[in-house]
């Protein structure tokens, strides 16, 4: 459904995009995920035909973006990664617009405005963060539209509403509907995505399964124990000290309970866990950059 | 249509501003004029006035202030009216192109299903709209004043001037929006406009100090509306083609740049 090949757009030598290539598939959520200024936004602004390609091309449902970008637009349901709706404005207005500009559906926007609830009667001016983003979420998924580009959608929601756009993401997935989602909250990604790539420097670093990232991935437990030397006992097994504290790197289950049998045979004060496991691979993406 | 109909709604306070706060200058002015004319005291005012000072305001000073229009010629349709045509375009520019682009809020449209070509229709139909108000209720204020204070104005040559001045305000309009879709920073766009629209106001007050600086009204945009002549009845068929050829060549260059641009909202 969603289709970029070879694609890059050079703002200067340093700068832009660079040979990006990705697939998104029908029933599948692609994560998208990069430091800031990598070139995740850039990418999307090309499928929203924005940007106009130097080389390589971008297409959803066989659509090039930037000649058939009408077409293209039609059929694609966007939430913008920064919320810019006109000011004075306030959301009926812009929800009452967006039933005008898109073909969208009755049944969906009731159900969109149980689900994800907010003042629509305010101005956007006086919207809080959150506030703009359910909105925007609202007008994006009102439109029935076989393909959704997703920048940060999580941005500024609450606990709450991050498990509701979960679950109404996976849902979307679950009926047919290709979702490429850009993100930096990697438990949303770990909850949805089939498949993700990491861009750097305009560059895809890794693109993978979902499943095949979590199998390379490592996890790392705290273990804070009752006194120094049975810290430093644990340590002589496995892990490094800190203080009273162990810290413990697994990579598979068979280490994971491993680690659960020896830790039996001493008084451990807390055990927890650090970054999650995709977040942890990915940040030695990250690291390797420095 | 929902996109004109929106974009109205969203700029509706000033198009308004500019149309109702100049037509309720115009009535007012209208209003005093026999009380003024009365008195005898502008032409005598006028001739005090230095040469070059008139020529400024575009103030013929063989004229006789006996009507309405040729106070106005030199009052309101002189330096007045082309400083409110050059905030008039900035604004214009402003609020359609360099503003929504540069904060981002032309994406409202923008992820729609709506082409490039669309929103500049769009906007030059709101150009057209607020230039159309502007001037139409110029010249009906005027027309209402001349029916409540008698002010016998040839409205031939009053709706001669409010084509003349809508025409102005729409080349200005197409040119400041062609600069607006240069820049992705508004402040830049509002600094070059300024700056050309200064320089075009400078040549042509520059113009009437001698004859030596004539040439500069050549360069000025504002040398073709000339609101003496037309109520002089001379031949303003020159100045009507180069302004519809400006703005023909305007509002092409207006959809060829902007549905090439790169947006980075």
């Amino acid at each position: 459904m969603i289709r970029i090949q070879g694609l890059t757009k050079r703002f200067d030598e340093k700068h832009g995009i660079f040979d990006v290539s990705l697939e998104v598939l029908p029933g599948t959520i692609f994560g998208f995920i990069g430091p800031n200024g990598a070139g995740k936004s850039t990418t999307i602004r090309h499928l929203m035909g924005l940007l106009h390609a130097d080389e390589g091309s971008a297409t959803v449902m066989g659509l090039d973006c930037w000649k058939e970008t009408q077409s293209v637009k039609a059929k694609v349901g966007y939430l913008p990664g920064e919320i810019n709706y006109p000011q004075d404005m306030t959301g009926e207005e812009i929800i009452r617009l967006s039933r005008h500009l898109h073909v969208t559906s009755a049944e969906r926007e009731r159900k969109l405005r149980e689900v994800f609830p907010f003042d629509s009667k305010l101005k956007v001016r006086k919207m809080s963060k959150g506030m703009k983003q359910k909105l925007a979420i609202v007008t994006c998924f009102m439109k029935d539209a076989p393909v959704y580009i997703l920048d940060e959608p999580t941005s500024g929601l609450d606990p709450l509403m991050q498990e509701r756009l979960i679950e109404w993401l996976n849902a979307e997935k679950a009926s047919g509907k290709a979702i490429l989602m850009s993100s930096h909250h990697f438990p949303e990604m770990e909850k949805t995505c089939d498949r993700a790539a990491l861009i750097r420097d305009g560059k895809i670093i890794i693109e993978e399964d979902m499943k095949e990232l979590r199998r390379r991935s490592t996890k790392t437990y705290q273990i804070e124990l009752r006194d120094e030397l049975a810290a430093t006992r644990l340590a002589e097994v496995m892990g490094d000290r800190d203080g009273l504290a162990v810290n413990v790197e697994v990579s598979s289950t068979e280490e994971l309970n491993t680690m659960i049998r020896r830790l039996t045979e001493f008084d451990v004060v807390s055990l927890t866990s650090g970054t999650d496991e995709l977040e942890h691979l990915f940040m030695q993406y990250y690291g390797e950059e420095k | 249509m929902i996109l004109i109909k929106s974009l109205f709604k969203q700029n509706r306070g000033w198009i308004l501003g500019y149309s109702l706060g100049t037509s309720a200058y115009l009535f007012f002015l209208a209003a005093i004029f026999p009380s003024i004319q009365e008195t005898g005291l502008i032409e005598a005012k006028l001739e005090s006035l230095p040469p070059e000072l008139l020529e400024v305001f575009k103030i013929d000073a063989g004229m006789t202030m006996d009507n309405i229009l040729n106070l106005l010629s030199g009052n309101y349709y002189g330096l007045i009216f082309y400083v409110l045509a050059i905030l008039f375009a900035l604004t214009f520019a402003s609020k359609l192109m360099a503003k929504p682009i540069d904060t981002g809020e032309v994406m409202l449209y923008m992820a729609a299903p709506i082409s490039r070509v669309t929103y500049v229709v769009a906007s030059l139909v709101i150009l057209l709209i607020a230039s159309g108000l502007f001037v139409g209720l110029n010249g009906v204020s005027l027309m209402l004043a001349n029916l409540l204070f008698d002010l016998e104005i040839d409205l031939g040559v009053l709706w001669l001037l409010q084509l003349n001045g809508g025409l102005i305000l729409l080349v200005l309009g197409t040119f400041a929006y062609i600069i607006a879709s240069l820049f992705d920073d508004s402040t830049k766009s509002y600094m070059v406009t300024g700056v050309v629209f200064t320089l075009f106001l400078m040549a042509n007050i520059v113009s009437g100090f001698s004859e030596q600086f004539d040439w500069m009204s050549t360069i000025s945009v504002f040398s073709l509306f000339d609101a003496s002549a037309i109520i002089q009845n001379d031949s303003i068929l020159r100045s009507f083609v180069w302004l519809l050829g400006l703005l023909l060549a305007f509002m092409i260059l207006s959809f060829v740049r902007f549905t090439r641009k790169d947006l980075t909202i």
